[in-house]
């Protein structure tokens, strides 16, 4: 759980000094950005990393809990928020499992609140166009969160963890167990969380927000021998969790939303690794399954009683695979050739009752509607002009977007194809910093409910456009980032300036049509930046503590360009961060080490929302302007020597003061004060 | 052995049987309290906020009566000349989607008549101003009619859905003196093509009743399941 734990040698030091202590690391390598390891700084796009320890610090509850803290990321709601990205939500955002993609069932993209943050390693979040190497839906980056098995010496190593936090009654139990040798690994983790309503700033109670996520997963890891080594990945989750009565509007708190969802997630990979002309040869496959029952209970505004339920049974069906290598054609130049697809299929029958008649019917709605795509790619990496570095990709994919069967009858599909591409120049300055510059262009297929289907939504009825085209996003890049002062200051500034063109909008639809909104490719241009640095004072009180200093800053302007400039759906505020934190470690004391940290989060207002669309109900979120708001939050943590099971204990409390405040784009507060105690044994 | 129980109880903590009783909530009980309140003007009949309906009792005791919600009365001797009511029906044998379907009830000792159709100047809201006394309209009481009473929603065949179909409730809809004959003027733009209808109560008096719009405009923006809905008793 501490820094100190983990920390051996004088040589493997120095090297966590820079990293270790920050919140988001800015200097580490990464797989993701190119599919082989750089060091993050020398990459033309901004990169952060979240190791696990960071998880278990800041006792994150799900993942965009875990995402708020990143430059660049906004959080709607508790649990199940859009993941936002630089002003583009999940649709837009490629998230990915050890690569592979993950799909949801919600019309607005993939929300990530089945993922178990604490089953990860560490997640890699590279932000910028992402299509050369990841295909649709890379507009605004990749999140590829990474779960894996590590060789090394013979050891078996546990941890139990055990939670509480105050606001919700949240209760949670983790369990980790590793065990490793130079050619088998294996690592099986679990968790159990269950809330119940939790409560807003101010002491109100968040009506229906209980949730209960149980998880358990397995890593394998098999080295054939020096050169072959097999990846397995599995798990499960189980979640049951409602939407706050009025997330929607104060008009449409009589709707009352639950899911019980269930998924189960398997990958395998193969990796041919020598060296030579040949580096890398990786292949790997994946398959997920899943089911979401969506309650959606009516109430009477009279006498509080339910009226009537719609529960629609999501049922969906996803796999596909990537075959790619890594080819050393000179000693300056890597080569990197793939391919890869998925297809994804989704049935959606639904039960309605009606408890005030008391009738029960279903529906059958649509069967095996969904998408799939294949693409090839090839992406170069150029190191022959001294400091400057030159890495250009381009790629071509073709798609299958099926509208399903109803009623019997099998329904029309599309065929649509896209290229992408990428140029990017990093030079390298003098102390370890980094000017870099890249041009990227992504893309993102529109889905089966974009182009055919018609949903009845929180927002009205909405009807697909079958005449869309897939919508691109030009991307420039600017970056300056660098590690000095033998790593203690650190820092990463990235701007961006992204022209989406084809920009698949929601739009009106014309007047007694029966319907209130339908797709209409437009255009749009987001752009923004990120700035995040580290400052590091050591041997502050004594030769083993540090003083660790860390801020960022986002934002993000968006221009909608249909009818006119005017604001940009999902455009958050500006937002800064700053945290400090004090870190020791007393060997020989039997408090081996402890820390204390307060942070600020400060929200700026943001006025600029676009208008709600005539003669209808206005959407879940994001039409609202939000008051500027600050929340404080603080830690601190202890970890013992010499007893039983090594214990640890983390307290966090988040929203000290218990501020009222409405998270940009939401019509519910904010949570209020959270106190949170964790305790991890080793065993 | 210590880290086997360790195990033994997370494990029994992950998988243990939680019993998800946040779908099994219990209905509410309140208070009655003798008042005429409904959600008043607009009056709400959505199918499922306000799934009853809302009741409308014009001479209450003797003096001006008043709407209550069907579902939550609290006057004890509501006796309810017309109810406004909306049910849900499925749109076709195949098209299951449903979809709402309100109508106006007259109670079976009330009498209704549609007074624009037989005097066509006589429409609209500025026309349902101009009515202050019973003598203000030429009333033929040969014209009053009660609904038919045959209307019976509850033995039309229902589809898969569980509804019924929307074409055979709008069929039973017709056997209404008012049923839905106003959906369309108060759903259009068209402004003054809303009729005007005069009710018998039960005691006797007459009643002016126009819809003015459907949906609503609450706060400047048109609202679903709400009803513009205004009465007045006539001056004798």
């Amino acid at each position: 759980m501490f820094f100190c734990s983990s920390v051996k040698s004088q040589e493997e030091k120095l090297v966590k000094a820079d990293t270790i202590a920050k919140e988001v690391r800015l200097s580490e390598v990464v797989v993701s950005a190119l599919l082989y390891e750089r060091p993050s700084l020398q990459l033309s796009k901004s990169v952060s990393i979240i190791d696990k320890s960071v998880v278990r610090e800041n006792i994150n509850s799900n993942f965009i809990d875990l995402l708020n803290n990143v430059a660049g990321f906004t959080q709607v709601w508790e649990y199940h928020s859009p993941i936002i990205l630089r002003g583009m939500n999940s649709k837009r955002l490629l998230i990915m499992q050890n690569s592979c993609r993950k799909i949801g069932t919600f019309p607005g993209g993939y929300f990530a609140q089945d993922l178990n943050v604490y089953g990860s390693n560490k997640i890699e979040i590279i932000k910028g166009a992402g299509s050369v190497i990841y295909g649709t839906g890379a507009i605004s980056g990749i999140i590829n969160v990474i779960n894996k098995a590590k060789f090394g010496d013979l050891k078996t190593t546990g941890k139990l963890s055990t939670g509480y936090g105050t606001n919700n009654g949240e209760y949670f139990g983790l369990l980790d167990i590793c065990h490793r040798s130079r050619n088998l690994s294996i690592r099986l983790n679990s968790k159990y969380r269950k809330t119940d309503d939790y409560h807003f700033g101010g002491g109100d109670i968040a009506e229906n927000s209980s949730v209960t996520d149980k998880d358990i997963g397995l890593c394998l890891a098999y080295k054939l021998d020096s050169s072959n080594t097999l990846f397995f990945n599995t798990d499960y989750h189980y979640g049951n969790w409602g939407k706050p009565r009025g997330f929607n509007g104060p008009t449409k708190y009589f709707t009352e939303i639950r899911n019980r969802e269930s998924s189960g997630h398997a990958d395998i990979r193969y990796s041919y690794h020598r060296g030579g002309l040949l580096e890398d040869l990786s292949l790997n496959i994946f398959y997920d399954t899943g089911k979401r029952d969506y309650y959606k209970y009516k109430h009477s505004l009279i006498t509080g009683d339910r009226t009537n339920l719609d529960l629609v049974h999501y049922k969906n069906q996803y796999g596909g695979g990537r075959l790619y290598s890594i080819l050393n054609v000179s000693e300056n130049t890597k080569l990197t050739v793939g391919a890869d697809g998925y297809k994804f299929i989704l049935d959606n029958p639904s039960e309605i009752v009606d408890y005030y008649n008391n009738t029960k019917g279903y529906r059958d709605n649509i069967k095996g509607a969904g998408q799939s795509t294949l693409g090839v790619f090839l992406n170069n990496e150029y190191l022959g002009l001294g400091d400057v570095k030159i890495v250009g990709g381009i790629r071509y994919d073709i798609a299958k977007i099926e509208e399903g069967e109803e009623n019997g009858k099998m329904g029309s599909h599309r065929n649509l194809d896209a290229v992408s591409g990428n140029i990017s120049m990093v030079y390298s300055l003098p102390n370890n910093t980094f000017l870099s510059f890249n041009i990227g262009r992504a893309f993102r297929i529109p889905t089966a409910e974009e182009l055919f289907t018609q949903i009845i939504s929180c927002k009205g009825v909405k009807k697909g456009n079958p005449n869309l085209k897939p919508e691109y996003g030009w991307d420039f890049d600017l970056g300056y980032r660098g590690s000095i002062l033998e790593g203690r200051l650190s820092w990463d500034l990235a701007l961006f300036y992204n022209k989406l063109e084809g920009y698949i909008n929601e739009i009106g639809a014309p007047k007694g049509s029966g319907v209130d909104f339908t797709y209409e490719n437009t255009n749009a241009k987001i752009l923004g930046g990120e700035i995040s640095s580290t400052y590091s004072w050591i041997n502050v009180f004594n030769s083993d503590d540090r003083i660790i200093a860390n801020g960022s800053l986002s934002y993000v302007y968006g221009i909608d360009e249909y009818k006119g400039d005017k604001p940009l759906f999902g455009i958050p505020p500006c937002k800064s961060r700053f945290s400090i934190q004090y870190k020791s470690k007393q060997v020989k004391s039997i408090i081996k080490c402890y820390n204390f940290k307060i942070e600020s989060l400060l929200d700026f207002e943001q006025n600029r929302v676009p208008e709600i669309p005539k003669d209808s109900d206005v959407g879940p979120w994001g039409y609202l302007p939000s008051a500027s708001h600050m929340l404080f939050n603080m830690s601190c943590g202890l970890s013992l020597n010499n007893l039983l099971l090594s214990p640890s204990i983390k307290l966090k409390i988040n929203n000290i003061l218990d501020t009222e405040y409405h998270p940009w784009g939401s019509y519910i507060l904010g949570m209020g004060r959270n106190i949170k105690l964790m305790f991890v044994f080793k065993i | 052995m210590k880290k086997i129980i360790l195990l033994l109880i997370l494990a029994a903590s992950i998988f243990s049987c939680t019993k998800d009783d946040e779908n099994e909530k219990q209905t509410k009980q309140k208070e009655v309290k003798e008042t005429f309140t409904s959600l008043e003007s607009p009056y709400l009949i959505c199918a499922g906020r306000n799934p009853g309906g809302v009741a409308f009792d014009f001479i209450y005791k003797g003096n001006k009566g008043g709407s209550n919600n069907v579902d939550d009365i609290k006057m004890k001797e509501l006796n309810p000349d017309m109810i406004v009511k909306t049910v849900k029906g499925q749109k076709s044998e195949t098209n299951k989607s449903l979809g709402g379907m309100p109508s106006i009830r007259l109670s079976s000792k009330a009498k209704g008549l549609n007074y624009s159709a037989q005097d066509s100047k006589c429409i609209g809201y500025k026309s349902y101003l101009k009515i202050i006394k019973i003598s203000d309209i030429k009333l033929d009481e040969t014209k009053f009619k009660s609904d038919d009473s045959s209307f019976d929603l509850t033995k039309l065949k229902k589809g898969s859905s569980g509804k019924s179909l929307i074409s055979d409730i709008a069929k039973e809809y017709k056997k209404l003196v008012i049923g839905n004959k106003w959906l369309k003027s108060a759903h259009n733009t068209i402004e003054g093509d809303e009729p005007i209808w005069i009710i018998k109560t039960s005691e006797g008096k007459y009643v002016k009743m126009i819809v003015k719009r459907f949906p609503a405009i609450i706060k400047g923006k048109a609202t679903n399941g709400y009803i513009s809905l205004e009465w007045a008793i006539l001056e004798e």
